[in-house]
């Protein structure tokens, strides 16, 4: 009755979607970040290989003794450090959105079909995750990479490879849930096909969950990629990488702390606004959480 | 009986539903029911009678272990998903809670439009438009909320929307799941006459499951009173409520308070 | 002698959100020792909130914009907090709506029912749990040292439900609070309850303010009604008199509009009209 009066007009909730800063500014560097990586030859000041002895272990500007033509300073061979910075988004960035792509394909996939279907499938792939689980993930890289060469493309194998079971859990469970409420039952009584009901109605509900795991998955990628690349199993030296810069940064802290504190610093941030894309993300999009 | 089951729409004998590995739980223990064209049948009973699982059971929304399902005439009890599929069109489910019942990532129109579309029900775009349009009307719903998601709306218009949503479709046989028991008792009148005026329009045959008997008394032709997985009782409404034959639906009647003070209400029923 | 036991008087709550809607608008109400008064109204019309903050329960959410509820002459809203928490849980009680979610699921029954007992009237565990087994005896639990050692999924609803009551009624509260106590429950299970609740209130000389949505209810179970809409008191009075002969057209259309199997037209009758629009008026003014 209330509601009725309330309501009588015809005059409804309209609930705001929240463009939050979070979302703008993740995002915002997150294209930034894209942005340098293509355009990294024009935007990088110098090369990133070229060594020049001479200008070794060069402070960042503001310090005593940098030189302002290498603004982040110089790696002990001379190498300007802003400029691998640059070029090492770019190996960050393709591991982190080719492994996840596949990862979320794979593994959604796999999850969504045992939610959903049970029976043999469920029991077929859940034995599998079980199985694949099992493995140190660690050593199923390094052996990945022994098998297949050193390179981006075993680096992105070694991470989808060992991640998609962590997809398919959780969107297994998530859609075992869904498939529980009540549209589900209302779509099955309209008459819609099971393939249907799974992917035009069950998915877009699992969804929330997808953006939570993907944005997560970037992250994990950037850093197992930088872990890859600081025991030297990753891509081949000359092109630099930020887990490679950290390795080697390590090695020489108490000369020159700024080789090693630039790649973390751009790993940490990366990884940050990944994650806060990912929150942002989801509050933007789904109808519901917009309430 | 075998009169009622013979010109039904809509026919269940010997129903069984068993849950659980080896079929351990039984929910219903062979239950008979059957619902004609035009005619109004209410299931009454509390928690665990087995009045959902009836009503599910006869959509085939649930798998039934022994007895025989027909709709108009058709033995549906085993026929392959693939056959049923369209023959959903012509039974409907409303739910009790909308909420839950309307996927809540979906826009109002998209809640609508898809099924007319599965079924093709409608010659072209602009004639689904037209259809949605009526209904709505009919429901007393304003074009906004089409472009709206189900929490953007009240509980009320939830509810019409389901309600509309099966009406669409131009079914024969329609399943209430307790569809007023959330409701407030303003809005509850409002959503019986509703109903009442729908199924007399459109010919429906309709089975109300409610736990309230009063509710049911005042839309159904017919009663069904379950408990525990049977039923104990059936026959005209206004005979059951007014003579009661079994003991279960004398102490179902005699526990609804009523919203005239009697005297003594609270007083044990005298033992016979 | 003569002094109500509960007295709100012009008790005004509004929100504390950017709309400040009115929650509750000056509403007053007493009741006397020993009555048991059907606080009514559809949802939202403020029946719960009046019940929290009796019991001093009232979420962040509202302010108190003015007004005073009065327990046996003290002003429960202007008490410091050492002394409204000796008052709450010992002098007024609470029966809950949901016997599913009021019980702690990880502890057993005897352990929740003697903490009152233990803590507010010094017993020793063995004594408080006596007591306990005797409570559960009176709301006609069969075998109580079973239940005082059973969880809480262990019982049915209806078991749980009694319970609660005995709880509530353990320390020998003057006033209860019963929010929707069998709104919860199937109706033969709410005839029993409601049935053990008056019990108990009369033996006890207990005062009950009931909340709940139900006509019904009301009619059969109260002595006297209190009928809200938008947080405004709309006709109150025994209940004898109220349901005969209601004065105002919320109150008529409201009874009217309860199904009845004994009367099966009832039921669909939905409000008129002009009663819509006196409720639409009623909700639109932001006093």
């Amino acid at each position: 009755m209330v509601e009725m009066a309330q309501r009588h007009a015809g005059h409804l909730d309209r609930t705001q979607s929240r463009l939050e800063l979070r979302l703008v500014l993740a995002a915002g560097f997150i294209l930034f970040l894209v942005v340098i990586a293509i355009a990294a030859p024009w935007i990088a000041p110098h090369d990133p290989l070229d060594q020049d002895l001479f200008a070794g272990l060069l402070p960042p500007v503001n310090f005593q003794g940098s030189n302002p033509a290498y603004l982040l300073g110089t790696d002990d061979l001379g190498r300007d450090l802003l400029s691998r910075i640059i070029y090492g988004t770019r190996t960050a960035l393709t591991v982190a959105a080719v492994a996840t792509a596949i990862v979320t394909i794979v593994g959604s996939l796999l999850g969504l079909l045992a939610g959903w279907y049970g029976g043999w499938p469920d029991r077929i792939i859940s034995r599998l995750v079980d199985i694949w689980m099992a493995f140190p993930p660690v050593l199923l890289s390094i052996l990945l990479v022994a098998v297949m060469g050193a390179g981006l493309q075993s680096v992105i194998a070694a991470i989808a490879i060992v991640d998609w079971t962590r997809f398919t859990r959780v969107v297994r469970a998530e859609t075992q849930a869904q498939a529980r409420l009540d549209y589900v039952v209302a779509a099955r009584a309209l008459g819609f096909s099971r393939a249907h009901i799974l992917f035009r109605e069950i998915l877009v509900n699992v969804g929330p969950v997808l953006i939570g795991l993907i944005s997560l998955e970037m992250g994990v990628a950037v850093i197992v990629e930088a872990i890859l690349s600081f025991v030297g199993l990753s891509v081949s030296s000359d092109m630099p990488t930020w887990g490679g810069m950290i390795a080697q940064g390590r090695q020489i802290v108490h000369t020159g702390w700024w080789v090693l504190a630039a790649p973390l610093l751009a790993l940490f941030i990366t990884v940050l606004a990944f994650n806060q894309l990912g929150e942002g993300l989801r509050r933007a999009v789904d109808p519901v959480m917009r309430r | 009986m075998t009169a009622l089951h013979d010109d039904a729409l809509l026919s269940a004998t010997g129903i069984e539903v068993a849950y659980g590995a080896a079929a351990k739980v039984k929910v219903l223990h062979g239950v008979d029911i059957a619902v004609r064209r035009g005619e109004t049948v209410g299931i009454v009973g509390e928690s665990g009678s087995g009045k959902t699982t009836l009503g599910r059971a006869l959509l085939r929304l649930v798998d039934v272990s022994a007895g025989t399902i027909r709709f108009d005439g058709q033995d549906i009890t085993h026929l392959p998903d693939s056959v049923v599929r369209p023959l959903r069109r012509r039974m409907q489910i409303i739910f009790q809670d909308p909420m839950a019942s309307l996927n809540p990532r979906h826009q109002i129109h998209r809640i609508l439009a898809e099924p007319l579309r599965l079924h093709g029900l409608a010659r072209d775009e602009a004639d689904i438009q037209r259809r949605i349009a009526s209904v709505l009307d009919r429901m007393s719903l304003p074009s906004a909320c089409l472009r709206r998601y189900p929490h953007e709306l009240s509980g009320g218009q939830r509810q019409r929307v389901g309600i509309a949503r099966a009406v669409l479709l131009e079914p024969e046989f329609v399943l209430a799941d307790e569809i007023v028991s959330g409701l407030d008792v303003s809005t509850q009148a409002q959503a019986l006459n509703l109903l009442k005026e729908l199924s007399a329009e459109l010919g429906l045959a309709m089975a109300f499951i409610s736990h309230d008997l009063s509710v049911i008394s005042s839309v159904c032709d017919r009663v069904y009173v379950m408990r525990h997985g049977r039923i104990v009782e059936q026959g005209l409404c206004k005979d059951v409520f007014s003579t009661p034959s079994h003991d279960y639906t004398r102490e179902l009647i005699a526990a609804i308070p009523l919203p005239a003070p009697i005297s003594g209400w609270l007083d044990p029923s005298p033992r016979p | 002698m003569n002094a109500p036991l509960l007295a709100i008087d012009g008790l005004h709550v509004v929100s504390e959100n950017r709309s400040h809607a009115p929650i509750l608008r000056e509403v007053s109400l007493t009741l006397r020792a020993g009555q048991v008064m059907g606080l009514v109204g559809e949802s939202g019309a403020g029946k719960t909130t009046i019940g929290k903050a009796v019991l001093g329960m009232l979420p962040r959410t509202l302010r108190i914009a003015r007004g005073e509820v009065r327990f046996a002459g003290r002003n429960l809203l202007a008490l410091p907090a050492g002394e409204l928490r000796h008052i709450i849980g010992n002098e007024i009680a609470l029966i809950p709506q949901d016997p599913q979610t009021s019980l702690n699921p990880l502890r057993r029954i005897g352990s929740q029912l003697t903490d009152g007992l233990r803590l507010r009237r010094g017993l020793t565990r063995k004594a408080a749990l006596d007591r306990a087994a005797d409570l559960l005896a009176d709301v006609h639990i069969n075998d109580p040292q079973r239940v005082l050692r059973a969880f809480p999924h262990e019982l049915s609803g209806g078991m749980r439900q009694r319970v609660l009551i005995a709880s509530a009624f353990a320390l020998e509260p003057r006033l209860i609070v019963a929010d929707e106590p069998t709104t919860a429950l199937d109706v033969t299970v709410q005839k029993q309850i409601l049935r053990l609740i008056r019990r108990m209130q009369e033996a006890h000389g207990t005062a009950v303010l009931f909340v709940t949505h139900d006509l019904g209810v009301v009619a059969q179970v109260c002595d006297q009604v209190t009928l809200l809409l938008g947080g405004r008191i709309v006709e109150s009075g025994a209940v004898s008199s109220v349901f005969a002969s209601p004065s105002h057209p919320y109150t008529r259309a409201l009874i009217e509009a309860v199904p009845r199997y004994d009367r099966p037209q009832a039921g669909l009758r939905p409000v008129p009209p002009d009663v819509l629009e006196l409720v639409r008026r009623e909700l639109e003014t932001t006093e």
